[in-house]
């Protein structure tokens, strides 16, 4: 079961963080050049692929099994911790929506301010892109390692996250500039509650904790931390609207 | 030296960026449940509690801010 979890955490993760990188590929391509653009976003899959194939068998290779989980739980949980938090706050209404749209046309603004170089490829829109996909593809590169590595399941992560890339890819080469109708918070808030999860477990895991349903303990980490957001952004909202409106500001 | 400050940032902003009481916070967690013994019963459920009370005082911590704010 705790598979099917894997695949829909590194998926999801990947789609949010692919729609990210989509929305500057995409400014980047109108604005400047698409030939750049694409080579761009290649360019940076393929150094994100280089890293998964380098880091991924060489840690399991050298580090103890039990340090390793440790060591990925912790970093799931901080990670996972960082993005609960921030769906939290939006779901709350404590923080705007992530609008890709606004993204979009500030980025394409901001480009074509930017002149053209005379030669064939435009270096802005190839940096641009490249450094789009690089960085956003980083933390999907960090959850496939980390999930992949402490399931032994780095393959599956991979093709896992390959196949929200292509999807994203081509969602968005249809729907082009409407990326703002992606449920990007849903989706932040389930990858979030999911890598807590398996952080969760795996940490204790390193220190020995022993887990009462042992691998199907994940999801009811993963139920446990659902109802605790659910009843936090009730409370916090609650508590939000009330101090405003006492306070005549709505 | 200029690609080891950036991997160092990179970590640096992964890590702790702007909510370092999440990080704090796990820290006190895993060492906590380290404190209590390997093996013990209580340890997992200790572990998810001290989880979502990490989350929510770094949401409090925000929501305070944000109340703080409203009242300039």
């Amino acid at each position: 079961m705790s598979t099917y979890v894997l695949v829909a955490a590194v998926f999801l993760a990947s789609c949010v963080e692919m729609v990210e990188a989509l929305t500057i590929v995409l400014a980047a391509g109108t604005s400047r050049s698409w030939r750049s653009a694409l080579e761009g976003s290649a360019a940076g899959i393929a150094v994100l692929t280089l890293l998964v194939v380098g880091i991924g068998p060489s840690l399991v290779k050298y580090v103890p099994i039990g340090s390793l989980r440790f060591i990925i739980g912790a970093l799931l949980l901080i990670f996972g911790l960082q993005w609960l938090r921030k769906a939290i706050l939006r779901s709350a209404g404590l923080k705007a929506m992530h609008n890709e749209d606004q993204i979009f046309e500030d980025e394409v603004k901001r480009l074509r301010s930017i002149p053209k170089s005379t030669s064939g490829r435009d270096s802005t829109a190839f940096a641009v892109a490249f450094k789009g996909v690089f960085l956003e593809g980083l933390e999907v590169v960090i959850v496939v390692l980390t999930l992949g590595l402490t399931n032994h399941k780095l393959l599956l992560a991979s093709v896992s996250a390959l196949a929200a890339v292509i999807l994203v890819g081509i969602v968005g080469a249809i729907v082009s500039k409407q990326l703002s109708k992606v449920p990007e918070n849903a989706m932040k808030m389930g990858v979030g509650l999911m890598l807590v999860s398996f952080g969760s477990f795996w940490s204790g895991e390193g220190m020995g904790v022993h887990w009462p349903a042992s691998d199907a303990s994940i999801l009811l980490l993963l139920l446990a931390y659902s109802v605790a957001t659910a009843l936090m952004i009730r409370v916090l909202s609650w508590q939000y609207k009330g101090r405003l409106t006492s306070r005549g500001a709505v | 030296m200029k690609y080891l400050r950036a991997f160092a940032m990179f970590w640096w902003d992964f890590l702790i960026g702007d909510t370092p009481e999440i990080f704090i916070g796990i820290v006190v967690v895993l060492g906590i449940v380290a404190l209590l013994g390997k093996g013990s019963s209580v340890q997992p459920f200790a572990l998810a509690v001290l989880v979502i009370a990490t989350v929510f005082v770094s949401v409090w911590v925000e929501f305070s801010r944000k109340v703080k704010a409203s009242k300039k």
